[in-house]
């Protein structure tokens, strides 16, 4: 197959672009400079995807459009230039491209995770964020990116929505959800018994190329979690084992931290009718999305996409250890 | 007029945050529609502000006939879309910069005049709490009579949407990035000088980054108002970030930052000989307050573009109410006069 790739020389596209190549496809990959690590089934498309010239050549005879390119940082500007309008100039190409299928890669952080229950499942039936305006910037950027790529559906294009969970490798250890490093180095580690819903980045690209590859993946939504999840805890116990570094933390049980926010925001509310502004985790909705304790399962993925994880939390863990030194 | 001005704006980026936090709950303001190119960004402000979404200007206003329209959209596009504005019947307000000369904005003041509508550039800056401050010390005299106006602006662009291809709005104007923010720097510079005429200007701007997209990131005027002398300066290499004002007169001068705001005052307080003191210990005490009441403001989302909320209000009640805007005509033109006069000084350089 012909793969154009967005966000190719990001953190989850720079493997995409490695699995997808190493399975036989032609990639081309969407990045705003070039650079020289490319192989030999990988070629560059530079430009900025808010922009359409002149990448939007680089499109035509595309099977395929995998698309990760989205800012996970800024302001809620910076986000929405980058995820929304970006996609919104990708989706105007591929229709004016008369390229139809599409693997859009969206996010666990579009899903409501205050509508469910605590240790209930959350799977792709789950319902989407009600309120997103309770929500930060990515949350907000990526439900309406979604929304746009739902629409492209619509009109008869063949779309695959991926949402993985929290992706890990060898640059992204999910530091959030191990602790919340305060000043002096000490931090908090919340919900120290709750899953973690993550995925390794390679495993993940896999997943995203397979979802390319299957015509049975047409019309699906995905979520991406490995197997056998650790907590919290076990997750920062098997980091430890492998010789990374994790931050000493005191541990805050989920409902003693979700209580702590919950009284903020009432004070917040009496107080000065919620007009004061708090980091994410003193904020009910941002700390049930990252923090609120759900079982995550991925049979959809391994059902429809024939997807196994390759690697093991611990086998995982030892190649980012290799990748890093 | 009724009672509530029917709002529309055009243009739904990084600035319209804080044009929205206005008209979205002012029980004087009805928001009747939101323009941009981009069909998502139209829809997802709608929606965010409850009200109709368009992506052609001339549609919206044909639509919706709003009295006022915020023009908040790339300085090239401004003209265009004021004048369009203005003979559907709207009041206009537009970001700086509001033309990109003097001549193009006084064909833009013949339309108003045409239109019988107020044609206003947002000096939001002049209406934060801190100028109004050094504003009433000015009319009180506790300053004397103003000789000094010395303006520092202080901002790392080099990391941010100047440094990227097509991030920078003023690209393709000269001086780049500096024009972007030239217009604060000569509305405040020249709001002390009354109608004296601008005399002497020296300029000069330059490159330091080496970055292509950027313009110009470094910029010093010296412009001579009747006997008085206003100082400019950005540099994109001071940190901390800081937009700091010092207004100097012949009884006592006033110093302040529009970032993290403070009020210093150095008059004759006392004996000659203890005024120094006395100033210290006034000024301390002025200054850890501050420190506690930007802490509070930061908690509360209140930053400074409040001169902004501030100059909206009173534009929206002098619209409604049939009064003089609080950015007159001369206001904008003499601070458009100032910005050729230095563009044209630095681009011959």
């Amino acid at each position: 197959m012909k793969l154009f790739v967005t966000g190719g020389s990001g953190f989850i596209g720079r493997s995409v672009v490695s699995v997808a190549s190493s399975r036989g496809h032609d990639v081309v990959r969407l990045v705003r400079r070039s650079v020289p690590e490319t192989g030999a089934r990988v070629r560059d498309a530079v430009g900025d995807i808010r922009y359409p010239e002149p990448w939007f050549a680089s499109l035509a005879g595309a099977d395929a459009v995998i698309h990760l390119a989205a800012a996970v940082g800024g302001d809620f500007h910076t986000q929405f230039s980058a995820t929304v309008l970006g996609t919104e100039t990708l989706l105007e190409a591929m229709a004016a491209a008369g390229v139809r299928r599409l693997v859009h890669v969206s996010s666990f952080s579009v899903y409501d995770y205050r509508a469910m229950a605590v240790g209930s499942t959350l799977d792709e039936t789950s319902p989407l964020e009600a309120r997103p305006l309770d929500r930060d910037a990515y949350t907000q950027t990526k439900l309406a990116q979604e929304r746009l790529v739902l629409e492209f559906a619509q009109t008869g294009a063949e779309v695959t929505v991926v949402r993985p969970g929290a992706v890990y490798g060898p640059d992204h250890l999910w530091n959030a959800g191990l602790a919340i490093v305060l000043p002096g180095e000490l931090g908090v580690a919340y919900a120290p018994l709750a899953r973690q819903k993550l995925t390794y980045v390679d495993n993940c690209a896999e997943a995203i190329v397979l979802a390319a590859e299957r015509s049975e993946a047409i019309g699906a939504t995905i979520n991406l979690v490995d197997d056998d999840l650790p907590t919290q805890r076990g997750w920062a116990r098997a980091m430890r084992s492998a010789g990374l570094d994790v931050p000493r933390a005191v541990p805050v049980p989920y409902r003693v931290a979700s209580a702590a926010a919950e009284l903020l925001a009432f004070a917040n509310r009496r107080l000065v009718g919620g007009r004061a502004k708090f980091p994410g985790v003193v904020v009910p909705a941002t700390l049930d999305a990252q923090y609120r304790p759900l079982r995550y399962p991925n049979d959809v993925a391994k059902r429809v996409l024939g997807w196994q994880p390759r690697w093991t939390l611990d086998e995982a863990l030892l190649r980012v250890v290799k990748e890093r030194r | 007029m009724s009672q509530r001005a029917r709002a529309a704006v055009v243009g739904c980026g990084v600035i319209s945050t804080e044009h929205f936090r206005v008209l979205a709950q002012h029980p004087r303001i009805e928001l009747v529609g939101v323009c941009d190119r981009s069909p998502a960004a139209a829809r997802w402000t709608a929606e965010r502000y409850r009200t109709k979404a368009f992506t052609d200007h001339a549609e919206m206003l044909a639509s919706v006939r709003p009295d006022v329209v915020h023009v908040l959209t790339p300085p090239s596009s401004h003209r265009a879309i004021a004048e369009d504005a203005l003979r559907a019947g709207a009041h206009v307000i537009v970001e700086k910069p509001i033309a990109s000369s003097l001549e193009e904005l006084n064909a833009m003041f013949v339309i108003a005049d045409t239109c019988e509508r107020y044609l206003v550039e947002s000096h939001n800056y002049r209406f934060n709490d801190q100028i109004l401050a050094i504003d009433d010390l000015v009319a009180r005299g506790v300053l004397g009579e103003v000789v000094d106006v010395d303006l520092l602006l202080a901002l790392d662009i080099r990391a941010s949407k100047f440094a990227m291809a097509d991030g920078n709005p003023t690209a393709h104007l000269p001086g780049g990035a500096v024009r972007d923010f030239l217009t604060h720097l000569c509305y405040l510079g020249t709001h002390y000088f009354g109608d004296v005429p601008i005399g002497a200007v020296e300029a000069r701007w330059q490159n330091r980054s080496g970055n292509p997209y950027i313009g110009a990131d470094d910029f010093e005027a010296r412009v001579e108002l009747g006997e008085g002398v206003v100082h400019q300066r950005f540099d994109a290499r001071i940190a901390p970030d800081c937009f700091r004002l010092w207004v100097r007169g012949t009884a006592g001068s006033a110093e302040t930052d529009l970032y993290q705001p403070f009020l210093r005052i150095e008059t004759r307080r006392g004996p000659k000989q203890l005024s120094p003191v006395v100033n210290h210990v006034v000024n301390g005490s002025s200054l850890a307050l501050a420190g506690a009441r930007n802490l509070r403001d930061k908690l509360l989302q209140l930053s400074p573009y409040h001169g902004l909320w501030r100059l909206l209000e009173r534009f929206y009640a002098s619209v409604l109410d049939n009064t003089p805007p609080p950015v007159t005509r001369r206001d904008v033109l003499r601070t458009s006069e100032l910005v050729d006069g230095i563009v044209q000084t630095a681009s011959a350089r």
